[in-house]
């Protein structure tokens, strides 16, 4: 199939687009290692490199606060999300269930609501119930988007499994539940996975709900754009703090890449 | 509401047809196709501030290396985030920068699941590679273009964290977006109610409009 590019242009084409896509995180690293001072606020090509700026930011409090305070919210949205919606994407798979398209229905249109939609009534149900600016508050804000996307991925996997092996532990006289435990959890554990990597890296970055709903706890996204303050001076610790906000994730999704894509697939196909 | 109309069909123009052109070249290239492609969707994984305050450093007209690169080919003084004639295409660049990798990575897979049989028909009847590739692939492969548009497209309208980090929506209201104003209204003015009021109105035309480009799916699907 097209042959009617020659394969020297095709060459010329995905090359650029490679180096497109890396040069500004090479850019951002170049910049976190050079001294704003010593090079007089004009950044240099060729340089001794010097990684002060990132223990900077390490050991900057507010940092190091926001990285907890997302880890821990990434915990309890992932939990949360998965305790709620594998038993429902279940029972919505392997049984009838009425009115289901109307209820998958509705998971599509809470896609639709754009953030703050969901952030705004939601910062004054917490401050009541006194989980404003918590992680667990910032957790249960998440499921309104969370569940819907964990909810669509489980239900792809669980149709990748055969029915038959339901009804044979229904015939053996196993319970809903522990067919569920005991059959599917083992067969979906890819699936569980993927879902938990997507939606940690969907809170990690997320900022809409978080900057809405937290106050003096930020999450790690917040605190870098506040590094945004002194980027004309600072650039160095500013580029740094996006870098140490991001390395984590990449590494991480680096990792589990085969699991995202097909994660990403699933869900679209299905 | 016209900004942020503005920066959709922009951003998604372009994400998708770059993105579609990408997953033909990389389709089929073999023993590469592993990195190319992990290369390809590393912005996706990054956060949306990250991706903004990046492109603000390589951008900014003083310290940023793009415009003193640009500087060297003579043209000078270029401020994409600064003017706002342009810091919407800016914006709707960054995007493209973002998020193409989404759109490359779906269409991949679709490329990957389509049937060999048509094409092995085609070439035994003497078809070129660009009449099979118009007759063939795109036809089979239009649904799930119109799919991945119509999820960027409902993303795009709920613009915040670029502009929020790249501009703060300035230079003055010039790449506003509706979250952001929404955003402002509410918690920087303390005008909750008229915030909300305007995000009800706007979710209204988000879902007439995707219920417009539904029907014409449809619509499209039973007349051809």
């Amino acid at each position: 199939m097209f042959k009617f590019i020659s394969p020297f242009a095709k060459v010329i084409a995905i090359a650029g687009a490679l180096i497109a896509t890396i040069a500004p995180l090479y850019w951002i690293f170049i910049l976190s290692t050079q001294d704003p001072a010593a090079s007089f606020g004009q950044p240099k090509f060729f340089y001794h490199p010097n990684f002060s700026a990132f223990s900077t930011v390490w050991s900057d409090r507010d940092f190091i606060a926001a990285t907890r305070m997302s880890i821990a919210t990434g915990l309890f949205t992932v939990s949360i999300a998965l305790l709620v919606t594998i038993p429902a994407a279940y029972i919505l798979t392997k049984r009838q269930v009425r009115r289901k398209s109307g209820l998958l229905g509705w998971f599509f249109v809470a896609y639709l609501f754009p953030d703050f939609i969901i952030a705004l009534p939601l910062y004054s149900v917490l401050q009541n119930m006194g989980l404003y600016d918590t992680a667990i508050g910032l957790a249960l804000a998440y499921q309104g988007f969370m569940a819907p996307l964990s909810m669509w991925l489980l239900m792809a996997f669980f149709k990748t499994i055969p029915e038959e092996l339901g009804q044979a532990a229904k015939i053996d006289g196993c319970s809903e539940w522990v067919t569920l435990r005991r059959i599917y959890l083992p067969l979906i554990r890819p699936g569980v996975a993927t879902v938990a990597i997507l939606v940690a890296i969907n809170v990690w970055n997320e900022v809409t709900i978080s900057l809405a709903l937290t106050s003096s706890n930020p999450t790690v996204p917040i605190v870098v754009s506040a590094y945004k303050g002194y980027a004309a001076l600072r650039w160095d610790q500013l580029s740094a703090a996006i870098l140490l906000s991001v390395i984590p994730v990449l590494i991480f999704s680096t990792l589990a890449q085969k699991q995202i894509v097909r994660g990403l697939t699933e869900g679209v196909f299905n | 509401m016209w900004r942020t109309g503005f920066f959709t069909v922009l951003a998604v123009t372009f994400e998708t047809t770059i993105g579609f052109a990408l997953a033909l070249l990389v389709h089929k290239i073999g023993r590469h196709a592993g990195w190319v492609r992990s290369i390809l969707i590393a912005p996706l994984m990054v956060s949306g501030i990250a991706v903004s305050l990046t492109w603000k450093i390589i951008l900014d007209p003083t310290i940023g290396v793009l415009p003193r690169l640009l500087g060297h080919l003579g043209i000078d003084h270029l401020n994409l985030l600064g003017d706002p004639k342009i810091v919407l295409t800016s914006v709707a660049g960054l995007d493209t920068w973002w998020q193409t990798g989404f759109v490359f990575i779906i269409l991949s897979a679709g490329l990957q699941a389509l049937p060999k049989d048509p094409f092995e028909a085609a070439q035994i009847d003497g078809a070129s590679a660009w009449k099979s590739f118009r007759y063939i692939t795109l036809p089979l492969m239009l649904p799930l273009i119109f799919i991945v548009a119509g999820i960027r497209s409902i993303d795009c309208l709920k613009l915040f964290a670029l502009v929020y980090g790249a501009t703060g929506g300035g230079p003055g209201q010039s790449s506003e977006s509706v979250q952001l104003l929404a955003y402002r209204t509410g918690f920087k003015a303390s005008q909750m109610s008229m915030s909300m009021t305007m995000l009800v109105i706007y979710v209204f035309i988000t879902a007439l409009a995707v219920v417009c480009v539904l029907g014409i799916a449809r619509w499209r699907r039973r007349h051809v």
